[in-house]
């Protein structure tokens, strides 16, 4: 069961990752990593801090591929499990004195965090697991990186609240650890600004406070929120942060009372996708989430094929027509959450904006009686899988279902593939349009296709589903070929940032049009790694890329 | 499975950490060890490392795979899983340590394991003398199958082997007797079944064990068989049908002394008066959906007072025997022994016994350093208790 690939960096990959890849990967001297590791077991434990090759294989990715391949980062040299602030201190002293490059870890449910571009030394926090303080009169716990969002629900859910868990990563919500949270937190969705304040370990040893720990009467609302500027978003874990989070205060909410998923046909694409945009930037409330989802390709030949886990649980049924299933060519919807009148108020709003760009609002009955398959969706969605989500811990994420399955071989019945793309709407809406011909150039036999698009109020992403009629190896290695071609085609001609995450990464050719941070943020933060960490010890490749 | 379904099934591990990591204990090894390398995630990006030429295959690195207990508790839980059409990730798991095997980069108390497999028909390297010692003591004269050509076949497998389970056999044996069953042995004509050859990666071998039994239970004309061991169960019920061997029907010996229970044709009337739990064998619950008939067994003595754990049914937490773990300690940093974390479940339950219906569990759950006044105990020497008290 030999598993052969080919060459993982072909073309259509862009020029700033594979700088990354090409960068040198830091070289340590035997004696030298001997000496480090007994320096490190002294400040921890021998348990905690380990060098086989099976420990450091596991921090080599993560769930991050390219082209549908786990892409090859380097193994770490060194991987440590500290327990205490004051444990990652002692380890970052050290991993400075030797310049060794820090790469911090949570859970890497984070598709883009936590991979040792250049080797060096892997923090795996998941072991700072203390819950400090939970505060309902002022609603904010405080608590450390490694407990992981449903830990923190099953403390606080009791008392009648909630952390808000954010909509991406969606599926991991309950079991990231609070680095990740952290991160998502800060990434410009509706649900930011939930951390109020931070402890930072810094390359140097140095320990720093923003948010609430600045000011320890803080005690109002308004104080929390103005006792110091919003640094959380220098220090995102996982990538490109310049230092170690060791503590975190965040917001607290009192448990939710209502959900809605209005669901919307439209006629193409592109007055769905400009819905999808309205929508996001619509003044909803902060407690509402708003996500839209994108049906495309519908068209005369093709059908729908889930491949995402989620949709993996609808039980497609793959003998129905199209016609069955395409009342509309585009569908989207709204995933809502909130108290009871404000998500009343937001569906209002859903139904207005789809009104001025052409859209039907498709009421349940309607939606199951006219499109069974969407409505199986919705119902999974909906009735399934995001009460999982919302429903604070769960332990089981229920039972398991028994859909067909994927990987039959043959006959369009398999494996497939996915790539996403960002960019600005418009561009997303030019490129979606360019996508349509060139996939109809392949004539589309044996291809079917199911795009989502998320909009995050900042971003806009669109993500390709090819499914392959792929029997054999062969077939496999064939279709392979194809979606290079594809997503090489996307890549050079539209401003897309492709596959799942080189986004984060500056356009060389539109140096201004980074995703993400805004450049006066990168400049600060520019500043503050001059002062705490001249060496670059904190992700040095991602620096280079990212900060500067 | 084919290349490109294993490529894409590792890939589609995303590291969610439900498969080991939640409120309460999941992924035995992820417990055992403290570190996520030693959890499926931690099998399937190693696979995916070598499969990328980052990670060589060694006896250092199938530390991992072979770590692995095959409890299939991450089976059930893996949302991934839900776009395969096999036991996922568990039968991945066994797919990847069957790369292992044919590099040959094993550790070596596997491979130990593997060639006793294949020159003694056990693990032990054990003559096959050994399987009938547990008869002699046992007051219970046992009908030599092949010459007798019983009702069923009462396959001893493992329990006659390790010394400390011998008294499954002896229990059952007197238990079968009493209910007035029509059963023989296959004395020392017994061939490991070949469900841990199997789970080991090495399914070469276990064809070649099965061919043996195969043959055997063709020559006899068996049709129907009560194991002892769920690891038995498992690969009769689900491994042997693909190789041409149909039983009429495949029992567990708990099935069928509930049933004799049942049916009055046992008297268990002698009073126990303890907290009894019930450890529910991966093999037997999770695998093959027996989780009732060991609980009446128990539930029927009378004095017992049965208490669940937490963790139990189809999310029972592993003995630490499974998937090869009866042979092979991997030689690295512990946290904690499986076998310790399942005794403390016990504890947790207020239980003074802990009851099972596997050898591999009684032998794990007997070695767990923790016991104190804890006592483990096969259901069928439980039953047997009873109704010596009764007579």
């Amino acid at each position: 069961m030999m598993i052969e690939r080919k060459e993982l960096l072909t073309g259509g990959v862009p020029a700033t990752m594979e700088a990354i890849l090409n960068e040198q990967p830091f070289t340590i001297s035997e004696a030298d990593e001997k000496r480090i590791l007994e320096e490190l077991r002294k400040v921890t434990s021998p348990e905690r801090v380990r060098d086989e090759l099976y420990t450091r294989a596991y921090y080599r990715g993560g769930a991050f591929t390219i082209k549908g391949r786990t892409l090859s980062y380097r193994l770490p040299d060194i991987v440590a499990y500290p327990e205490s602030s004051a444990e990652v201190q002692e380890i970052l002293k050290i991993a400075s004195k030797y310049r060794i490059p820090v790469t911090v870890v949570g859970t890497q449910t984070y598709p883009m965090g936590g991979r040792p571009l250049k080797g060096g030394l892997v923090l795996d926090v998941k072991g700072m697991k203390r819950i400090h303080k939970v505060d309902t009169e002022h609603s904010y716990v405080v608590v450390e990186p490694g407990v992981t969002v449903e830990e923190l629900m099953s403390v606080i859910r009791p008392k009648g609240y909630m952390v808000a868990t954010g909509s991406y990563p969606s599926s991991f919500s309950v079991l990231s650890t609070l680095t990740t949270f952290i991160a998502v937190h800060n990434m410009g969705n509706r649900m930011w600004d939930q951390v109020i304040g931070l402890e930072m370990v810094m390359p140097d040893g140095t320990t720093l406070y923003t948010g609430t720990s600045v000011d320890p009467d803080a005690e109002l609302w308004t104080d929390v929120q103005n006792s110091f500027p919003g640094l959380t978003n220098l220090f995102r874990p996982s990538w490109t942060t310049i230092g170690v989070i060791t503590k975190a205060a965040i917001r607290i909410w009192p448990l939710l009372e209502k959900t809605a998923l209005p669901v919307f046909g439209f006629d193409d694409f592109e007055p769905a996708f400009r819905w999808t945009h309205a929508m996001s930037k619509s003044s909803m409330v902060d407690q509402t989430m708003v996500w839209s989802w994108i049906y495309v390709g519908q068209y005369e030949f093709a059908r729908h094929r889930y491949l995402d886990y989620v949709e993996a649980r609808m039980k497609y049924n793959q003998d129905q027509t199209p016609e069955q299933l395409n009342l509309f060519n585009c569908y989207a919807w709204a995933q809502m959450r909130g108290y009871k009148e404000e998500v009343e108020g937001a569906v209002e709003t859903a139904k207005r904006l789809a009104g001025q760009y052409g859209g039907h609002y498709l009421p349940e009955e309607e939606l199951q009686e006219k499109t069974p398959g969407i409505w199986q969706a919705w119902r999974a969605y909906h009735k399934e899988f995001w009460p999982i989500l919302w429903g604070g811990p769960q332990p089981n994420i229920g039972p398991k279902l028994k859909p067909e399955p994927l990987l039959k071989g043959g006959k369009g019945e398999g494996p497939a593939m996915s790539s996403t793309w960002t960019g600005t709407t418009e561009e997303i809406i030019k490129m979606y349009n360019g996508l349509k011909l060139k996939l109809k150039e392949y004539g589309y036999k044996n291809w079917r296709y199911y795009s989502r698009m998320f909009n995050s109020g900042q971003t806009a992403w669109f993500r390709f589903f090819p499914a392959v009629d792929a029997g054999t190896q062969e077939e496999w290695e064939e279709s392979l070929k194809m979606w290079d071609e594809i997503v090489g085609y996307v890549l050079e001609n539209y401003k897309v940032f492709g596959a799942r995450g080189e986004f984060l990464f500056e356009d060389p050719e539109n140096p201004e049009d980074i995703v993400g941070r805004a450049k006066p943020i990168r400049r600060i933060m520019s500043a503050v790694q001059k002062e705490f960490d001249p060496e670059g010890i904190m992700n040095p490749v991602q620096k280079k890329y990212s900060l500067l | 499975m084919r290349t490109f379904e294993v490529e894409r099934a590792i890939q589609s591990c995303v590291k969610c950490t439900i498969c080991y990591k939640s409120l309460f204990e999941i992924c035995p090894i992820y417990e055992e060890f403290g570190i996520p390398p030693f959890s499926p995630p931690g099998i399937f990006y190693l696979a995916d490392g070598i499969a990328s030429r980052y990670v060589k295959m060694s006896p250092e690195t199938a530390t991992v795979p072979f770590a692995c207990n095959m409890c299939g508790a991450c089976s059930k839980r893996c949302i991934s899983g839900d776009l395969f059409n096999y036991d996922y990730p568990t039968e991945l798991i066994e797919g990847i340590r069957e790369q292992f095997v044919e590099a040959g980069e094993l550790p070596e108390k596997i491979t130990e394991a593997l060639t006793n497999f294949a020159t003694s028909g056990n693990a032990w390297r054990l003559p096959n003398s050994k399987r009938v010692e547990w008869e002699k003591d046992s007051r219970v004269t046992v009908p030599d199958y092949a010459k007798e050509q019983n009702e069923y076949l009462l396959f001893i497998g493992d329990a006659s082997l390790i010394e400390e389970t011998h008294i499954m056999p002896k229990a059952i044996a007197k238990l079968l007797r009493k209910g007035g069953v029509d059963f023989g042995t296959l004395k020392e004509g017994e061939v490991d079944s070949g469900n841990e050859a199997r789970e080991l990666g090495e399914s070469g071998l276990f064809e070649e064990l099965a061919r043996v039994n195969i043959e055997t239970f063709k020559r006899l004309q068996v049709k129907k068989i009560i194991t002892i061991s769920p690891h038995d169960y498992n690969t009769f019920c689900n491994d042997y049908p693909k190789l041409g061997m149909k039983f009429e029907k495949v029992y567990h010996y708990t099935e069928i002394i509930s049933d004799l229970i049942k049916e009055g044709k046992i008297e268990i009337s002698g009073e126990i008066p303890k907290t009894v739990t019930f450890e529910d064998p991966c093999h037997l619950g999770r695998y093959n959906g027996i989780y009732e008939a060991p609980r009446e067994i128990i539930k029927a003595i009378p004095g017992v007072k049965f208490v669940e754990m937490q963790r139990n049914f189809d999310e029972s937490f592993c003995c630490g025997g499974g998937g090869g773990r009866m042979w092979y300690d991997p030689d690295t940093y512990r946290k904690q022994r499986i076998s310790d974390i399942r005794v403390r479940h016990a504890k947790e339950a207020g239980a003074d016994i802990i009851a099972t219906a596997c050898p591999y569990c009684l032998s794990m759950l007997k070695g767990a350093g923790n016991l104190g006044d804890i006592s483990v105990k096969d259901v069928g020497e439980l039953a047997m208790e009873s109704m010596s008290m009764s007579q």
